[in-house]
């Protein structure tokens, strides 16, 4: 059986290859837009962790959490509230560093937690409003050395140390004096978001609780896919990507089903003559299902490596590509396989059942 | 009408009408002993092939009976049975699936029957071997000639070893050095006890057949002796 099947499809390989792409399309947009939301969420999961906080307050309803804005009084009553042992009033600048329009720059008190845990792997901490420290991974793809001069949105900023995290975006990143922040930004009253250290015996969960009831309009965020619900934008591209995903199922599934529909009953005459051999309708409709299967799985294998490759370029047309890094994952990799595999056997069903009915006497005399 | 003891093929008041046409069988009879090899000629359009059609159970009458042996195949709702293990069929144009070898499109009742695939690949390189094309096995039909096809399609029809062999124009496309190797193939299958039905306008069956009768006007009628030689 699978010879009979690989047969026919290494015999029509311009065919195999063309209904195979129509599969792949539908793929590559899932997995791309998989990677894009998987991304969205790692990412979303390091900002509000910055500092590696055990809670991030940001506004809510705003598009994104990039475009929080609370005010900084807000940091005494946050203070006040029972089980907090520390917090960090952060200013994010976004597109800030002309070098490297991805590196995210955080404005920081010099004294703050955010900014004692950076390790410093040359240089100092910055303590002066004039000053930058960049994160490794953006010294070394910049050749940014300690001495140096950094432009922040405008700005002059000497670089007096190199430093290191393990957070992504700060090790990609600048962090620059809180102040210097919304110096630049224009609001010296606002931040982006407010990093919160809980004490130890306090559950990050009732905390959260208590901060949301207590602050009207904040949002507290503690894992990744909260961060994605609270902002418009990433809810946004999630239910579009739902809806891409619907849409390139049902196109994909009649797109595949009109072809293999019009490529079975081209080879109709064989089919009739397997039912003249003894293949009994069931058999013969199981021929046209694998074989659809296979197509599909091939186009999914295909649009998996079209997804993959592709991804960033949709990072970029959504434009996100500064703060998301898209993360292709096992799920979306099977996801795509599933989805291939499914487009393939919907494809293959019509035609399956009008060959299983199909009348062999007429087509095997030429009638 | 029952079947009858010692009578591999009996068609019993057959009529098959194609909507808009005279019935292209009008009540025909015929009954085939076991290993009779029989040669059906007659203008075009006469029956010839709705009739082997009939006795494969590929297209049901209108009315009467087709028995093969002890089934009433003009009864049965899926003839798939009977053409898996007792019939063979040689078509008009050989019918190959082009994708796949020679072996393969000659494994293709044994798969329907799910032989497993040790045994399916002796018996259908033993069919092969049978029709002179040992070494073609591998060979795709668009590689091979005419008359190389046709034994191909030879070989599937018996492979499974069925009791009756239907071969509808099996020389049509051939040269006379394929015909006559087909022909041969035939009679030998014949004198091994298979019953054939030979549709075809090639006289030299004439020579090996049993019976030669001639479908005209939808009935049968025994040839001349003029046709005959």
């Amino acid at each position: 059986m699978i010879a009979l099947l690989l047969g026919n499809l290494r015999y029509r390989p311009g065919r195999t290859l063309l209904t195979a792409l129509g599969t792949a399309v539908g793929v590559a947009t899932i997995v791309a837009l998989l990677a894009v939301t998987d991304g969205i969420k790692s990412t979303a999961g390091e900002l509000v962790r910055l500092g590696r906080a055990d809670l991030g307050l940001f506004q809510e309803g705003t598009s994104d959490l990039t475009a929080s804005t609370l005010p900084l009084e807000l940091r005494a009553r946050i203070e006040a509230r029972p089980g907090i042992q520390r917090v960090a009033p952060v200013q994010l600048l976004v597109e800030a560093v002309p070098q490297d329009s991805s590196a995210l720059v955080f404005g920081a008190e010099p004294e703050s937690f955010l900014a004692k845990r950076l390790v410093m792997t040359s240089g100092r901490q910055v303590t002066g409003d004039r000053e930058v420290s960049v994160g490794d991974r953006l010294a070394a793809s910049q050749n940014i050395a300690v001495g140096d001069s950094l432009s922040v949105q405008g700005g002059v900023f000497t670089v007096v140390g190199v430093h290191h995290s393990g957070i992504f975006f700060e090790d990609t990143g600048a962090v620059i004096t809180l102040a210097a922040a919304q110096e630049l930004t224009g609001r010296p009253r606002d931040v982006t978001t407010i990093a919160v250290e809980l004490d130890p015996t306090r559950r990050a969960s009732d905390a959260k609780a208590d901060l949301g009831a207590a602050l009207p309009g904040v949002i507290a965020i503690e894992y990744p896919e909260e961060a994605v619900r609270a902002g418009a934008s990433t809810q946004l591209i999630q239910d579009a990507g739902t809806v891409i995903v619907v849409m390139a199922l049902i196109i994909g599934g009649i797109a595949g089903m009109n072809t293999m529909l019009l490529a079975t009953l081209e080879r109709r005459g064989e089919f009739a003559l397997m039912s003249a051999v003894g293949w009994s309708g069931p058999q013969v409709a199981s021929v046209v299902v694998l074989e659809s299967l296979l197509i599909g799985l091939i186009g999914a294998i295909l649009g998996i490596g079209a997804g993959v490759l592709g991804s960033p370029l949709l990072v970029d047309a959504l434009g996100v590509g500064a703060i998301v890094r898209t993360d292709v994952t096992a799920g979306a990799v099977v996801s795509g396989l599933l989805v291939g595999g499914l487009i393939g056997v919907v494809s293959g069903l019509y035609p399956a059942w009008r060959i299983a009915r199909l009348r062999p006497a007429p087509i095997l005399a030429g009638r | 009408m029952p079947s009858v003891a010692g009578v591999a093929v009996r068609l019993a008041g057959v009529t098959r009408v194609f909507p808009g046409h005279a019935p292209v069988l009008d009540r025909l009879d015929l009954e085939v002993a076991p290993g009779e090899m029989i040669l059906l000629t007659g203008p075009s359009g006469s029956g010839k092939t709705t009739l082997l059609q009939l006795a494969a159970g590929l297209d049901r009458p209108d009315a009467g009976e087709v028995w093969v042996g002890d089934v009433l195949v003009s009864d049965l709702d899926s003839a798939v049975d009977l053409r898996r293990h007792d019939v063979g069929f040689v078509f008009q144009l050989h019918h190959l699936l082009p994708s796949l070898t020679a072996q393969r499109n000659v494994e293709l009742p044994l798969l329907a029957a799910r032989v497993p695939g040790h045994e399916r690949r002796d018996r259908a390189g033993a069919a092969l071997e049978l029709v002179g094309l040992a070494g073609n096995a591998d060979r795709l039909p668009a590689t091979l000639s005419g008359g190389e096809r046709q034994r191909v399609a030879l070989a599937r029809a018996i492979v499974h070893r069925p009791r009756l062999l239907l071969a509808d124009e099996p020389t049509g496309a051939l040269d006379r050095v394929s015909a006559d190797l087909v022909i041969a193939l035939l009679a030998a299958l014949r004198d091994a006890g298979t019953t054939i039905l030979v549709v075809s306008h090639d006289e030299t069956f004439a020579r090996v057949c049993d019976r030669h009768l001639v479908v005209e006007g939808g009935t049968l009628r025994p040839a001349s002796p003029a046709v005959t030689a």
